[in-house]
């Protein structure tokens, strides 16, 4: 409790970012500025070289997390947009011709109307209104001077798990790279890069990797020709000073200007507190959770579940809406009488929503996390139970 | 020319996160090592580089050439 909230707060906005973060997050972030403090290897003294252990601990813990063989593959960025911004625009050029799919997220749809105004071919792919894609209707949308397909791994607004490693066998017999936005799935859905197929996985710190925010990055796979990849940003890397060109090698050529370090202190304990636990572990306890909202949802009178509803198909983020009461007021309500913290609207994520058929009233999203227990989810359904009758009586 | 022998050698890299992953490979091959400021003699560039002892040269190379480290240069030197 805090002056913020009067009343303790049942924290159901996971997917927008996780809360609470492990105590260890909190205790790697001030070891980070009480003793250590210094600039990641720009400076040889043993402060900084100590900073660079950090940051390279933080690339080992993701590349474990996420089967990469090469810690340097990994490319760290300010969140999970910058790193899709990184890969988009430094890959596609005019005349290129991309694919995306109707579920995306605008850190996909708005850098790629950007570089559609600039000369670029974009075909979305549409999903069901469950969210559901078909690899085949990506193969179709496939043309010769294809170069990449871009899709997400989970829908933010449904949790829906989309085919990505079909897409990816699709995308390579074509010669086309696949680049998945991973910024709901990292840290929720065991993966592995080599399975999934992804060449370029953009992943988000702060969510189900239970980093502090500021956190992100770039993985880049072997397929990628770095010669053909541009960095957003140019400058000081700490590595080759003595030439006025940016590195070609990772990941130095995309991380110019100093890191986030107390931030990747952070990510990497909150990587090491999902790994001691097992994804698969913390994934089986949260499908659980989702299994009882959603039937606890779709038994409420006046409720409507969106998505698949099939908890092995889809992570613990859910939609619903509710006959007689606008997602906006429900938000309201919660928050205000029940200390319930939810996401209302269009999640960043109009696409999504138009695909559903929620566009643009939007939906109220609930999304479970590591640290929820089966006591939040009952007194959510409790508190939807009331505002369905109160909804109904209107 | 002094005539006497190396008592390190130094691996020169590409950047401090080269640096530390050597320091981590080497670490796992049971080497000791330290990271130390590149001297200006050798390179213009103001990073880290690995300090292994001059017996070490031969099995730290290997161990860093497992590792997939990229090495740009080896020195050796005569250091306190
Ligand atoms: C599917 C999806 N992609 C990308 C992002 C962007 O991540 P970030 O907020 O870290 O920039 C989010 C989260 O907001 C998301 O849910």
């Amino acid at each position: 409790m805090n002056q913020l909230d009067p009343q303790p707060v049942l924290y159901l906005d996971n997917a927008a970012t996780s809360w609470p973060k492990p105590p260890e997050v909190i205790d790697a972030m001030r070891r980070y500025l009480t003793e250590v403090g210094a600039n990641p290897g720009r400076s040889g003294h043993r402060r900084s070289v100590e900073a660079a252990r950090v940051v390279f601990g933080a690339r080992e813990a993701v590349a474990r997390l996420l089967g990469v063989d090469d810690p340097l593959r990994v490319v760290f960025c300010a969140n999970g947009t910058h790193a899709l911004n990184l890969a988009l625009r430094g890959l596609l050029r005019p005349g290129h011709h991309v694919v995306t799919t109707g579920m995306e997220h605008n850190s996909v749809m708005r850098p790629l109307r950007a570089l559609e105004a600039q000369g670029v071919e974009v075909s979305v792919v549409p999903c069901t209104s469950q969210g559901v894609l078909d690899p085949a209707d990506v193969e179709r949308a496939l043309r010769p001077h294809t170069a990449l397909v871009v899709m997400t791994h989970a829908s933010n607004v449904v949790g829906t798990i989309m085919p990505v490693s079909e897409v990816a066998s699709l995308a390579h017999a074509h010669d086309v790279l696949l680049l998945v936005d991973g910024a709901q799935s990292a840290g929720a859905l065991p993966v592995s890069l080599d399975d999934l197929g992804a060449d370029l996985f953009a992943f988000t710190g702060h969510k189900a990797l239970l980093g502090p925010t500021g956190t992100g990055g770039l993985i880049v796979g072997e397929r990628v020709d770095l010669a053909r990849f541009e960095p957003l940003v140019r400058g000081g890397t700490g590595s080759r000073s003595e030439s006025q060109v940016q590195p070609d090698f990772l990941p130095d050529k995309f991380e110019s200007g100093t890191l986030n370090v107390v931030g990747l202190a952070g990510l990497a304990a909150g990587i090491e507190w999902i790994l001691e636990r097992g994804v698969a572990a913390v994934r089986r306890d949260e499908a659980e959770l989702t299994s009882r909202l959603i039937t606890g949802l779709a038994e409420t009178p006046g409720v409507c579940v969106y998505g698949t509803g099939d908890v092995e198909r889809q992570l613990s983020t859910v939609s619903f809406t509710l006959a007689g009461m606008e997602p906006g007021e429900v938000g309201r309500h919660l928050d205000d009488e029940y200390g319930i913290a939810a996401r209302v609207g269009l999640h960043c994520s109009p696409l999504a929503h138009e695909t559903m058929g929620t566009y643009p009233g939007g939906t109220v999203r609930f999304s479970l996390g590591a640290f929820t227990t089966e006591a939040d989810v009952e007194c959510a359904l409790r508190a939807v139970r009331a505002l369905a009758e109160a909804a109904g009586r209107r | 020319m002094s005539a006497a022998s190396p008592t390190h050698t130094l691996f020169l890299v590409p950047s401090a996160n080269h640096a530390v992953q050597g320091e981590r490979a080497l670490l796992r091959a049971g080497l000791g090592c330290r990271l130390i400021p590149v001297p200006r003699d050798l390179s213009s560039q103001c990073g880290v580089c690995l300090r292994v002892r001059f017996a070490d040269r031969g099995r730290t190379e290997e161990a860093l050439t497992a590792a997939g480290t990229v090495v740009e240069a080896i020195h050796d030197v005569l250091m306190d």
